[in-house]
């Protein structure tokens, strides 16, 4: 069945239908990752976003229990070149089409994704619906829809949980993260307390633990200003990391500018480098459309440059000079992605065991 | 860390003549590391045995030495020489080889020449098997279980019954020689005794075997800072247990969850940081689907087929990038050519799938089953690129050129299911034939999955495809299915066919609906970096174009396609020299080619390259897009020059040749005009009815000439002196009859030539002389330069011939001419419009640029005319002697490891000095067949060679030599010399085999006769001599020559 895909600024790109029967809007990104595909679907960070893929064969290995980053995705659709249809492999559950179905996803294959990629490089980050009719009313419904702005609230764990372990205890702050996040700590056997996002100071200070963790998640980092004031009170007092959308909480904490940003990096293929210590290179998984702006690290000393991307020079990490704080843009714990950069976990241990037990608190 | 200021001269081991196993892939690493080392300010020597590639061209590296690639030369340049650095990463095995000799020689470190790469200590490891294990077992890496051994009691101790299927790896050998996989312990002892000798260092490893597991390559690059990057990442749909370069390879991975790959990758960067490797490497996998486990099989260094494919499916220029690694630069700091602004430190990420099918060559070898096992058989590849995985691998299949796909294949359509499941058990080098087969018959993806261990994934596209084939012919006309057939990258032949049309007719239809293939680059960033002009495209239908037609005059050069016996590498070396000489004339060069190891497609010759099969429909859609003023077809070989018909007839300009010309030279006029120019040539007639055969053979009169017509199955190629050779060549091809061409064989001098012409004005650069006579091997003959034995009559005689033929063709261009010299008489027996593989050779050996003057004479013809003057006097004094490179390949009529296989000329290499002897002994040097100053000479020869093999044997004896003969030479022999003699291989009671095989005999010489059996006989004595790397001489006038050299090296000791 034909199906669309139109764009706020009136690009039309016809297509076929795949997954679920219904239309759809959201703000339309690109992901140029070669595998991953049910772990980018289910990546809480892609709340209320079209995804589109590069990578021409899409469903190769269906869908398998163990790729969930969680169990109930939440983007809003998928736009993707062929949808590789095989006969179960050994561990597929069901195929791809099938579960987008069952998830009230739909999608549009038969797209040029690369020609749809660079339509997109060059805007901010667009509105584009998935659409049977590529009608006047389709466009007007596109410009007239206001993008939700609570997509952390729709992912995010409204209440507590422990996430057990036997080594350090943490508190992180979930805003939408991904089990991959859970699965690295795990590996590090922290013993992990979840927490909604809205928690407050006070629950933290109550729980005392050892470092807290600010996750990653969908959205925009301006539309939290209650997460900002509750980083600026942590950071004095705990080992602090943040990661993706943590980390450019952390940024606006700090006073640094962050801006959307033309180019967004969203995949798994992005080098980073560890300007402090190692310069060494690492492969990462990438996805933000956000940025800290480079001059206004220069009007804040008290935070530095950890890691930059050596490609185009974009800062993706950074760390407080004074408080045992720090942050980073891409995703350590990968899913999908390489798991170079995994040692930040245990960089974050290093950091709560040097501050263990003085005094930071009070 | 920035590049090494200490250096200042790197010397480079070139990868050698083209083998089964280590082909042209490595010219093109080799080149790309000498331009970067050049970019970067170090002087670059390089050291390489094969002339026909352009790492031998001087415009490559700085200084160049065309010589054998063996300790002895080695050496000898590194101290004339004295270079810094020496890297051994782009020439194979050979390199590596080479390396560890010149390590243990000591030479390295006395003058302090550095190994870049890779330190002695991790070569060492990587190099043994067991040492490797335990290094992988140190890290905690997964790797089969093995035992490396030096004997067959150690073996035989080691394994045990539930240990089967168990892999038998012979260390250190090339293009798995030696290996194998036994199912069982029946042939255990032959098979471990076997690959014990054919490993240079007498050790071989049983293995766990990982056979029927996915095999997945992983690609990487290191700098010395230990940044380590993922270049590519491939798996081969057939399973291992067959060689990985015999299988089809898909980039990137489509099979693997992001869990298990992450964990590879992982791995794959720990063992390269522990190795310290600076540069390239590649990893290979076995992958259990079922498990969602790995083991590591290897760790290959440097450039090989794996990497090259790798560079070319993703734009990535893997050597250039190892080459600045290697001098010290990190990976953030080296520029990637192909994206503006971008440097090395980029993980690729593609949005296309690439597609690697390998070209065999069977078809030519005698004898040959072609099963596909560990060993590797392919001489080539062809590769395929498109936006969704099953175009990619139509694209490859179409790129083989001797291929077709069709909806029914009678081929197989008779075969009983029993039959079927046969074959595919035991895979055949056509085997996706007989998977179209079984989905055919409907068999299930589970069912065909377990019987060839061929992952679902890949079985569910060519079920796609094979219901797009059936298809077809109910919707004749219908563009919606159109768009669909050609988004999956159907050709339009095979649309024509279904839709009962003719080809002009479908494309006229195609062009009337408006409906035109799109352009798409090859690139490592999935669009996110802006590209440089001298992107390649590949063809993609369903999606937005995004190319742009050149601007300036522009020519199309078609490229020579997958290498096989017969045409390597050396085309597409002068290839490149044409697209230099095209931009020097002021013309933008455009090329189509689809051979991944080709050095033509490399963006350092600017030529615009489309990656795409050299079909009549892609070179019009080229065509059509880029309006170039004419196509170049003279150096893309025999396929080339089958496409010229269908493009003259579609009103396209072929540079140099016009339709009358061509017609004429290829249709029964040929004959007519040869004779109103007075050249004397034999008469040739064809016989496609095996009973006209011998009608034909006595109106022509013996001896006579058998030439298949189809040159794919060239071994049926022979002579006729009798009757009696007569009914044996009709008993012999009476169940599998191909029409042959029948001539007067003419004994005599064979000599060849390549002419360029503009028309009027004829250069005749220089005449090579076979050394062998004329008829069955010309193309395995060892040949020299200038010529030895040619009269000035003779010389003239052959600058006329040329002169008048290509003055009536109207022809400018390169025309190659091929005489026999009979008494003086020169014959003319062969002519193509267009370079032959003796082009490179004749140009390195006579000094001259002779493509860049074929171009000339092609676009700038005033150009021309002023230089050819300066070309008639000769511009060297070396002679040069070509010498064929054989590769070995196990090709078994029947199932055992005791089946002999065939040998083929693959490759070639070159030996200059300033005599004829020094030359002969360089070139069998070079190609790897030492000579022995004392031992065993066995003398087994034809009847009408008998005689003259007596003052051969004669003067082997007065060196010193020993001499055995098989019966019937020997009864020659005896009554001159003392010979003994020994059983002929066919004798049951023949021990001449295993003489070889143990070293008892050094030096073999062995000519045809018709006889069947002793054709056999020869084979198989072919076999263990190249195993062995004995030499073996197939004609007397070599032989005559060795003794030259030999003569030439020893003192006359005489008694008084």
């Amino acid at each position: 069945m034909q199906r669309f895909v139109i764009l706020e600024d009136g690009a039309i790109f016809k297509g076929h239908s795949i997954g679920a029967p219904i239309t759809t809007t959201g703000e339309i990104i690109v992901n140029r990752a070669m595998n991953g595909y049910q772990e980018i679907i289910t990546d809480p960070t892609y709340t209320g976003q079209i995804i589109v893929f590069t990578y021409p064969e899409i469903g190769n290995i269906g869908i398998q229990n163990s790729n969930y980053e969680s169990l109930a995705p939440t983007c809003k659709g998928i736009i993707i070149g062929d949808l590789a249809t095989s006969d179960s492999l050994h561990a597929q559950q069901l195929d791809l089409d099938t579960y987008l179905k069952h998830q009230h996803i739909p999608g549009i294959c038969g797209i040029d994704t690369r020609v749809l990629a660079h339509h997109l490089n060059h805007d901010q980050v667009m509105k584009a619906s998935i659409v049977d009719a590529a009608d006047d009313h389709a466009f007007d419904q596109l410009k007239a829809l206001v993008l939700p702005k609570n997509q952390v609230q729709q992912v995010a764990t409204t209440r507590p949980y422990l996430n057990p372990g036997t080594k350090n205890n943490i508190a992180l702050i979930d805003l939408g993260l991904k089990n991959q996040l859970l699965r690295a700590l795990d590996a590090l056997a922290f013993n992990i307390t979840i927490l909604p996002p809205t928690v407050t100071i006070d629950t933290i200070n109550e729980l005392a633990p050892d470092g807290v963790l600010i996750s990653n998640g969908p959205g925009n980092p301006h539309d939290l200003p209650e997460l900002i004031k509750l980083i600026q009170q942590l950071q004095p007092h705990y080992p602090l990391l943040g990661i993706g959308l943590g980390y450019e909480l952390f940024a606006l904490a700090n006073d640094l500018i962050i801006e959307p940003w033309q180019t967004a990096h969203h995949g798994i293929n992005y080098p980073v480098k560890d300007v402090v210590k190692t310069n060494k290179i690492e492969i990462t998984t990438q996805n933000f459309c956000y940025r800290v702006k480079t001059e206004s690290l220069n009007k804040h000393p008290q935070v530095r440059i950890a890691y930059v991307d050596p490609l185009d020079h974009t800062v993706v990490g950074l760390y407080h000079k004074q408080y045992p704080a720090f942050a980073v843009q891409f995703d350590p714990e990968a899913g999908p992605g390489p798991t170079d950069t995994q040692h930040i976990f245990n960089d974050f241990m290093q950091l709560i065991n040097k501050y263990q037990g003085r005094t930071l608190k009070g | 860390m920035t590049k090494n200021p200490d250096f200042h001269k790197i010397l480079i081991i070139g990868p050698g003549p083209v083998m089964i196993g280590q082909g042209s892939e490595l010219d093109d690493a080799a080149t790309q590391t000498c331009l970067a080392l050049k970019q970067e300010g170090y002087q670059v020597v390089m050291v390489n045995s094969n002339p026909a590639t352009v790492t031998t061209d001087k415009t490559i590296a700085d200084i160049v030495y065309i010589e054998p690639l063996t300790l002895q030369f080695l050496a000898q340049i590194i101290r004339r020489e004295l270079p810094d650095a020496i890297i051994p990463m782009v020439s194979g095995q050979v390199g590596l080889d080479l390396i560890v000799k010149l390590l243990d020689s000591g030479i390295l470190d006395e003058l302090q020449v550095t190994l870049l790469g890779v330190s002695v200590d991790a070569l060492q490891k990587i190099r043994n098997h067991a040492l490797l294990k335990q290094l992988m077992q140190e890290l905690s890496l997964p790797t089969p279980k093995s035992k490396t051994v030096t004997s067959w009691p150690a073996a035989q101790t080691f394994v045990k019954q539930e240990m089967f299927p168990l892999f038998i790896h012979s260390e250190l050998s090339v293009a798995g020689k030696g290996n194998y996989l036994v199912q069982n312990g029946r042939y255990l002892e032959h098979i471990v005794k076997n690959a014990l000798a054919v490993s240079p260092v007498h050790q071989v490893t049983l293995e766990q075997s990982m056979a029927g597991q996915k095999e997945v390559h992983l690609n990487l690059l290191r700098d010395s800072d230990g940044n380590v990057i993922v270049i590519s990442s491939s798996e081969d749909l057939e399973p291992i247990g067959i060689h990985t370069g015999d299988s089809i390879s898909v980039t990137p991975v489509q099979t693997l969850s992001d869990h298990l790959f992450q964990q590879m990758r992982t791995d794959a960067i720990k063992l390269l940081n522990k190795l310290m490797i600076v540069g390239n490497a590649s990893v290979r996998f076995a992958v259990d689907t079922v498990q969602q486990t790995y083991h590591i099989m290897d760790i290959i260094l440097g450039a090989s087929r794996a990497s090259v494919f790798a560079e070319k499916a993703t734009g990535y220029p893997i050597a250039w990038v190892a080459a600045k690694l290697m001098v010290g630069m990190r990976l953030d700091q080296v520029d990637l050519p192909i994206l503006k602004g971008c440097k090395a430190a980029l993980e690729p990420t593609l949005d296309y799938v690439a597609v690697k099918m390998p070209r065999f060559s069977t078809k030519q070898f005698e004898n040959s089953t072609r099963h596909l096992d560990t060993q590797m058989k392919a001489t080539g590849e062809a590769i395929g690129v498109g936006n969704n995985l099953l175009a990619a691998l139509v694209h490859a299949i179409q790129g083989l050129e001797i291929t077709r796909i069709a909806p029914i294949s009678t081929e197989v359509s008779h075969l009983s299911d029993a039959e079927l499941t046969a074959t595919l058990q035991r895979p055949q080098d056509d085997h996706w034939e007989y998977l179209l087969e079984a989905l055919r018959r409907n068999w299930s993806l589970a069912q065909l999955e377990q019987v060839t261990q061929i992952d679902r994934f890949f079985l569910a596209k060519l079920a796609q495809l094979l219901t797009l084939l059936t298809q077809l012919p109910t919707q004749p006309r219908d563009v919606t299915t159109f768009l669909t057939a050609k988004r999956y990258g159907l050709s339009n032949e095979l649309i024509a066919q279904a839709w009962q049309m003719s080809f002009p007719a479908l494309q006229a239809w195609q062009d009337k609906k408006k409906i035109k293939p799109a352009f798409k680059p090859i690139e490592p960033s999935a669009g996110l970096w802006p590209l440089s002009d001298d992107v390649t495209y590949y063809d993609a239908y369903g999606a937005v174009d995004e190319n742009h037609p050149v601007t300036q005059p522009c020519v199309l050069v078609l490229g020579a396609g997958p290498v096989y016996i017969g045409q390597g590498g050396e085309l597409d070396n002068e290839l490149t020299h044409a697209l230099l000489a095209l931009r020097k004339a002021g013309y933008q060069p455009i090329l189509i080619n689809n051979n991944p190891n080709a050095v033509s497609i490399n963006w350092h010759w600017h030529a615009k390259t489309y990656l795409m099969p050299l079909t009549l429909e892609n070179i019009m859609s080229v065509i059509n897009y880029e309006h170039p003023l004419g196509v170049l077809t003279q150096f893309a070989g025999k396929n080339g020059e089958w496409l010229i018909p269908d493009l003259l007839r579609q009103g396209i300009n072929v540079l140099g040749i016009n339709a009358t010309a061509f017609d004429k030279m290829h249709s029964n006029r040929k004959n007519q005009l040869l004779d109103q120019l007075k050249i004397m040539h034999p008469q040739r007639t064809r016989v496609t009815d095996y009973l006209q055969l011998t009608s034909v053979v006595h109106q022509i009169g013996f001896p006579v000439f058998v030439q298949p017509v189809d040159r794919n199955v060239s071994h049926i190629t022979t002579v006729l002196h009798d009757d009696d050779d007569l009914r044996e060549y009709l008993r012999w091809r009476s169940n599998d009859w191909q029409p042959v061409n029948i001539s007067r064989y003419l004994v005599g001098i064979e000599c060849e030539t390549e002419a360029i012409s503009d028309g009027t004005n004829v250069i005749i650069p220089g005449i090579i002389e076979h050394i062998e006579r004329s008829g069955v091997l010309a193309n395995d003959s060892m040949a020299v330069y200038p010529p030895q034995r040619l009269s000035h009559k003779a010389r003239i005689t052959i600058k006329q011939y040329t002169t008048r033929l290509a003055q009536a063709l109207q022809y400018r261009g390169i025309l190659h001419m091929r005489f026999i010299i009979v008494n003086d008489e020169v014959f003319l027996i062969k002519t193509m419009m267009r370079a032959s593989k003796s082009l490179p050779f004749l140009s390195k050996a006579t000094n001259m640029p002779l493509t860049a003057l074929a171009i000339q004479a092609l676009l700038t013809p005033t150009q021309f005319s002023d230089n050819k003057n300066d070309f008639d006097k000769k511009q060297t004094n070396l002679i040069s002697i070509k010498a064929p490179v054989f590769s070995y390949i196990r090709l078994s009529a029947d199932d055992t490891p005791l089946s002999a296989p065939s040998v083929k000329a693959t490759g070639e290499v070159m030996g200059n000095d300033v005599t004829l002897e020094k030359a002969l002994y360089k070139a069998f040097s070079a190609s790897q067949m030492p000579l022995p100053d004392h031992g065993v000479v066995l003398l087994t020869v034809a009847d009408r060679d008998k005689m003259a093999a007596v003052k051969l044997a004669k003067r082997f004896r007065a060196l010193g030599y020993q001499l055995w003969a098989t019966p019937g030479t020997a009864a020659s022999l005896q009554k001159e010399v003392p010979v003994k003699m020994v059983q002929k291989v066919h004798h049951p009671k023949s021990q001449l085999l295993h003489d070889i095989a143990s070293d008892k005999i050094q030096i073999i010489i062995n000519t045809l006769s018709i006889k069947h059996e002793s054709i056999l006989d020869s084979l198989r004595i072919r076999e263990v001599a190249v195993e062995h790397n004995i030499p073996l001489l197939t004609s007397l006038e070599t032989t005559d020559a060795l003794l030259r050299v030999l003569e030439s090296r020893a003192f006359m000791t005489r008694p008084r």
